[in-house]
């Protein structure tokens, strides 16, 4: 019997996924609930679970190939199975039924092409371009008429130039950037936290084997501050602004080709231990790409920290529909006058991002200031 | 291993394979007192007398055609065309007959028959008497066809084609008949059909050819082998059945082919080996394939003119250049 391996459908907006790793080979055995396959969609990387046993009979899609949802990729089963139908599925059959129903080839379509939008090629060139990631729409041919052959594509060139495949989760970040940018009035206020309480109570944590990040610290600090502060914690929609009486704080993890935000949810209702289970797990999911659409849905508020690459401060655009974003900055000791002594302190800079369509800037600064005030309590603040 | 000419290796075959089956037999023009134009059969009728070493009218349709009912009626003739373009007056037998009958009959009749000949240049023998004939035999299915190159490939392709079962277009080539290898002495000594030769392994280029060809190829090699280009040459041995597996081997390393043969160029069966690489093996190409073959002309006599017919050994290194973007 021939099972088939299909594109999933995982949430609601997604209507094609790229093919990122086949696990197995033709002729492999799989079993039932055995990953097979690796796929991207705009919003994250997960693995495809085999729905039968018996033998990879065939690789409909490569890696690298798009393919809208529901499609089916490769087939289980075995040796005596007939697949001749599933030779040839033209890829014009496909209905995926939104604006993105071209099926593309991931390298091809990132490819920059020239002002005539044709590159003379030749196949065996092109190939080893494409095999060694090799730009190959600056290159001078030497073929006739400036045809590109195979020597023209050489080892210097692999150093020199390169690309990623510009889709999948890069291009969802693009697009939200770019959507940011245009949208939203973003307005920026700095402030300068004493972080020795911080420090303090980290320490205080880790001999009782608690161990507790900077970012759990401030998702705890910050969901206090929002309810207190709910215009921060708010998103525009039409002819009203929508006030969110709870925190679900995202933060940003770098992954590879991009970066994913995944979510706190409800943290005004946790612990600082809690929080910091939770952001544990989800860094390791986002880490190994199995983060589910639940883990990076719905939230309110965005804190991104680049403290570990020793930045003085840094800014960062807020994430739609959100109304604000704050940026942490590492923590460096500071020469400060404290009760008109010159003393010495553990200082990082936090940079608020906000929507000035929607929040001014005496709100915003008044969140900020509960933020600091909130870091530097010398009980531990909220917590 | 013994040196022999191409001529005496097939009659050596023959005659071995006559001693071991009584079945084998063989029949033509000319072919007993006389021994066959090309002395292919001399000798052949003191050892086997004249039942087994026949004598025939200038009737090629009649004898192929006496041919295909000795093979199914259970006797493996080997039937000589004085010229394989001789064919032509038999191409019924041979084509609807001897290829069909035995998928006609349900499998049940046989048809272990070998039609032997020379085609081929080099004797100014005009244009019924000169041209290479393969092609045509390639695209009925039933007929498997056969081309050997040198005086080994000869001996182990002809004992193959006599214990075939099936009817066998034997290609030997007139301008062959006089070159010398050595050929083992071993009388099992065969080569299975749908297996190519590498004649030479090299990286830059894959030539493919036949007949003549082989021995220009390699002469060509030597030469670009000074300005550092590395031919690889494949010999398909038998276009019929095909070994496309080592063919689109070697043209995924090299990444070029130019196939040269002595038949017309149009339609020749260079088009059908073009047209395979570019199916199974576009993306690796560097170069359009190329194909050398005869011009769409009939064979002149004169043999000057001839030779501007066909293609020529230096072409061969030129079409290599071409698909290296060398001038």
């Amino acid at each position: 019997m021939i099972t088939e391996i299909i594109m999933p459908k995982q949430g609601l907006q997604m209507t094609e996924g790229a093919i990122t790793k086949w696990l197995k080979n033709v002729g492999d055995d799989v079993k039932n609930g055995e990953a097979i396959i690796e796929i991207e969609t705009d919003k994250a990387a997960l693995e495809i679970e085999a729905q039968g046993d018996g033998k990879l009979l065939k690789k409909i899609h490569d890696e690298g190939e798009t393919v809208a949802v529901s499609k089916v990729i490769g087939l289980i089963g075995a040796d005596t199975d007939d697949i001749s139908k599933y030779d040839t599925e033209p890829i014009s059959e496909s209905k995926p039924d939104t604006k993105n129903a071209v099926i593309e080839n991931t390298l091809k379509s990132s490819m920059p092409q020239n002002s005539n939008g044709r590159i003379f090629i030749t196949p065996r060139a092109k190939k080893l371009a494409i095999d060694n990631k090799i730009n190959f729409s600056n290159i001078t041919g030497t073929g006739p008429n400036g045809l590109i052959i195979e020597k023209n594509i050489t080892p210097s060139l692999l150093n020199k130039e390169s690309f990623l495949a510009f889709k999948g989760i890069r291009k969802t970040i693009a697009e939200r950037m770019i959507e940011s940018q245009n949208t939203y009035a973003q307005a920026y206020h700095k402030i300068s936290i004493n972080m020795n309480s911080i420090i303090n109570l980290r320490e205080s944590l880790k001999k009782s084997n608690i161990n507790i990040s900077y970012n759990d610290i401030f998702i705890k600090i910050c969901s206090k501050a929002l309810l207190e502060n709910p215009i921060l914690n708010s998103t525009l929609e039409n002819d009203r602004i929508i006030l969110k009486h709870y925190a679900n704080i995202g933060f940003a993890v770098a992954v590879d080709n991009g970066l994913f935000v995944p979510v706190v949810h409800n943290a005004e209702t946790l612990s600082l231990e809690e929080i910091s289970n939770k952001s544990k797990n989800l860094i390791k999911k986002a880490r190994n790409g199995s983060l589910g659409i639940a883990d990076f849905s719905s939230g309110t508020f965005t804190i991104s920290n680049l403290g570990m690459y020793d930045l003085d401060e840094f800014t960062a655009i807020i994430n739609p529909p959100q109304s604000a974003i704050l940026a942490i900055g590492a923590i460096k000791k500071q020469v400060v006058a404290i009760n008109d002594e010159v003393c010495i302190r553990p200082i990082a800079t936090l940079c608020l991002t906000y929507d000035h369509r929607i929040i001014d800037g005496a709100p915003a600064a008044a969140f900020l200031k509960r933020v600091k005030e909130l870091s530097e309590m010398k009980t531990g603040g909220a917590l | 291993m013994s040196i022999k000419t191409y001529s005496q290796a097939i009659k050596d075959v023959i005659a071995e394979e006559m001693r071991k089956d009584d079945a084998v037999f063989i029949m033509g023009e000319d072919i007993a007192e006389a021994g066959g134009i090309f002395t292919c059969t001399k000798g052949l009728l003191k050892e086997f007398g004249s039942e087994r070493v026949r004598n025939t009218p200038i009737s090629e349709a009649g004898f192929v055609g006496a041919g295909v009912g000795a093979a199914s009626c259970g006797l493996r003739p080997i039937v000589e065309l004085m010229y394989m373009d001789f064919a032509y007056l038999a191409m019924d037998q041979i084509l609807n007959q001897a290829a069909k009958i035995r998928y006609m009959f349900g499998g049940n009749v046989k048809i272990p028959m070998v039609i032997r000949g020379q085609q081929g240049i080099g004797r100014g023998n005009a244009g019924q008497h000169s041209q290479s004939v393969e092609s045509l035999f390639m695209h009925i299915p039933g007929v498997k066809v056969v081309m050997p190159s040198s005086p080994s490939e000869a001996a182990g392709l002809l004992r193959t084609a006599i214990r075939d079962d099936n009817p066998v277009m034997f290609f030997e080539h007139k301008a062959l008949y006089a070159t010398k290898g050595e050929v083992p002495d071993d009388p099992e000594y065969s080569i299975p059909f749908g297996k190519a030769n590498i004649i030479r392994e090299g990286k830059d280029a894959t030539v493919i050819c036949s007949h003549l060809y082989v021995q220009k190829a390699l002469n060509e090699a030597e030469k670009l082998a000074k300005k550092n280009i590395d031919i690889e040459i494949i010999d398909p041995r038998t276009l019929i059945p095909f070994d496309k597996t080592t063919i689109i081997k070697s043209v995924k390393k090299t990444g070029r082919a130019i196939i040269v043969h002595e038949a017309h160029k149009i339609a020749g069966w260079g088009a059908e080996i073009a047209a395979t690489i570019m199916e199974e093996a576009f993306e690796y190409l560097d170069a359009p394939v190329l194909r050398l073959g005869a011009k769409h002309c009939t064979l002149p006599f004169n043999l000057g003119l001839e030779n501007a017919v066909v293609p020529q050994q230096e072409d061969i290194s030129k079409a290599v250049k071409k698909t290296l973007y060398i001038s």
